[in-house]
C-alpha cells in the first residue's frame, strides 16, 4: 500500500515537471522595454540642468528631436562606453537625415569629478550627437528620481578612487519629450534603431 | 679551453633563463586592448584573454602599468537595470583554461592616467601572479574595442 502511494507520488511529480517544461515552451520571456503606462517616467516632460558651457539646459529645448537619455560618469570603465558604442552602432543603421533628428543626453551622476570641460570632451569623443549635462547633486538626484533610476557611490578598497553603480537603461523620448521606450543594457543596436525609426 | 668554459657558462645561463621563462610560459595573453578615452579623462580599462596551459591554476594578484597611478582588477555585474562594479583581490585562471577579461565582465582598471593615451598606441602591462613569473602584455588602445562601428549606409 505504502509502495503504491510512493509510485503515485513519483508519477505525479514527473507529471508536474513535464507540464512546467512543456508550458515554458509556450510562454515568451517577459518584454521589459515598453514602459508600464501606470509608471510614468519623468511625468513633467522637463527638467533643468547645466550644459557643458555652463548654460542652463532644459529637456524641452530638444522638443522636435528624438532624445536618448541615460545616466553615467566619465570615469566609467565599461557600462557608459559600451552604451555609447551601442548608440553609435544604432546610429550607423540610420540615414543621415534620421540621425539629424536624434540627440543623446548623457547626465553625469558624478558632479564631483565630471567638470564641464571633461564632460564635453567625453561626449564629443564618442560622437552620437551627445550633450553632457551636470548640476548640483540635488538637481541631479531629482532627475534620477524622476526617471526611477538609481546610482550609488562605491568607495575603493585599496585607493581613494571610487566607482559608481548606476542604472544603465537608455530612455527613448519621442519628439514631444515623452518616454516611449526603455532600452535595457542587453538590447541590441538593431532594436534601438528600430524604435528610433518608429518615433521619427 | 677558456673559450669552451665561457661558452658553457653562457649556455648554462641561457638554459636557466629559458627555464625561468617556462615558469611563466604556461601563461599567454591574447587580444589585449585598452579602451580609448578623450585626452582629459584619466580612467579606463584593459581587456584581454589570459590562457593558462599549465597544470596548476594561475592566480593573478595584481597588475602594473607605467601610464597609470593605480591598477586594479575589477568585475562587473548587471543586476536588474544597474551595473555594479567590484574590486577583486585576485583572479584565478584555471589549469588548462582561460580567463576572459571583456566588456560586461572582468577587466583591469587603469586609474589616474599620467598622460593622455592615443588610439592605436601600444601600452605595456605587467601581470603579477602568485608562484609565477610576471607576464608582460602589450595592449592596443582602441576606441570601440572589439566591436567597431559599422560603416554608414
Amino acid at each position: 500500500m505504502k509502495r503504491n502511494l510512493l509510485i503515485k507520488l513519483t508519477l505525479a511529480g514527473i507529471g508536474i515537471c513535464l507540464l512546467v517544461l512543456v508550458g515554458s515552451f509556450f510562454t515568451d520571456p517577459p518584454k521589459m522595454t515598453e514602459p508600464d503606462p501606470a509608471q510614468l517616467f519623468n511625468p513633467s516632460g522637463n527638467f533643468t540642468l547645466t550644459g557643458t558651457s555652463g548654460e542652463p539646459f532644459q529637456l524641452q529645448d530638444l522638443k522636435g528631436n528624438i532624445v536618448l537619455l541615460f545616466f553615467g560618469y566619465t570615469s566609467c570603465p565599461d557600462a557608459c562606453p559600451s552604451t555609447l558604442a551601442k548608440l553609435q552602432r544604432a546610429f550607423n543603421l540610420l540615414s543621415k537625415e534620421q540621425i539629424e533628428q536624434v540627440r543623446t543626453v548623457f547626465i553625469s551622476v558624478d558632479p564631483e569629478r565630471d567638470n564641464p570641460k571633461l564632460l564635453k570632451e567625453y561626449v564629443e569623443y564618442f560622437g552620437v550627437n551627445a550633450i553632457g549635462l551636470t548640476g548640483t547633486k540635488a538637481e541631479i538626484d531629482n532627475v534620477v528620481k524622476a526617471y526611477h533610476a538609481h546610482y550609488m557611490i562605491i568607495p575603493g578598497q585599496t585607493s581613494n578612487w571610487y566607482s559608481i553603480n548606476h542604472t544603465t537603461t537608455v530612455f527613448l523620448h519621442d519628439k514631444q519629450g515623452k518616454v516611449r521606450y526603455r532600452f535595457l543594457y542587453e538590447e541590441t543596436p538593431e532594436q534601438l534603431a528600430e524604435a528610433i525609426r518608429k518615433y521619427l | 679551453m677558456k673559450l669552451l668554459s665561457r661558452s658553457l657558462c653562457f649556455l648554462t645561463v641561457f638554459l636557466l633563463l629559458s627555464f625561468a621563462n617556462a615558469g611563466a610560459q604556461g601563461i599567454t595573453v591574447q587580444d589585449a586592448w585598452i579602451r580609448g578615452i578623450p585626452p582629459s579623462a584619466t580612467t579606463t580599462a584593459a581587456f584581454m584573454t589570459i590562457h593558462n596551459t599549465g597544470s596548476d591554476d594561475a592566480v593573478l594578484k595584481s597588475a602594473d602599468c607605467d601610464v597609470a597611478e593605480t591598477v586594479q582588477i575589477h568585475t562587473m555585474e548587471q543586476v536588474g537595470e544597474i551595473m555594479k562594479m567590484k574590486e577583486m583581490s585576485e583572479l584565478r585562471i584555471p589549469a588548462n583554461g582561460q580567463a576572459i577579461l571583456a566588456p560586461k565582465g572582468y577587466h583591469i582598471m587603469l586609474i589616474g592616467l599620467i598622460r593622455p593615451i592615443n588610439e592605436g598606441e601600444t601600452i605595456s602591462l605587467s601581470l603579477n601572479f602568485t608562484d609565477r613569473a610576471t607576464v608582460a602584455a602589450d595592449a592596443v588602445v582602441k576606441k570601440w574595442g572589439s566591436m567597431p562601428p559599422m560603416s554608414h549606409h
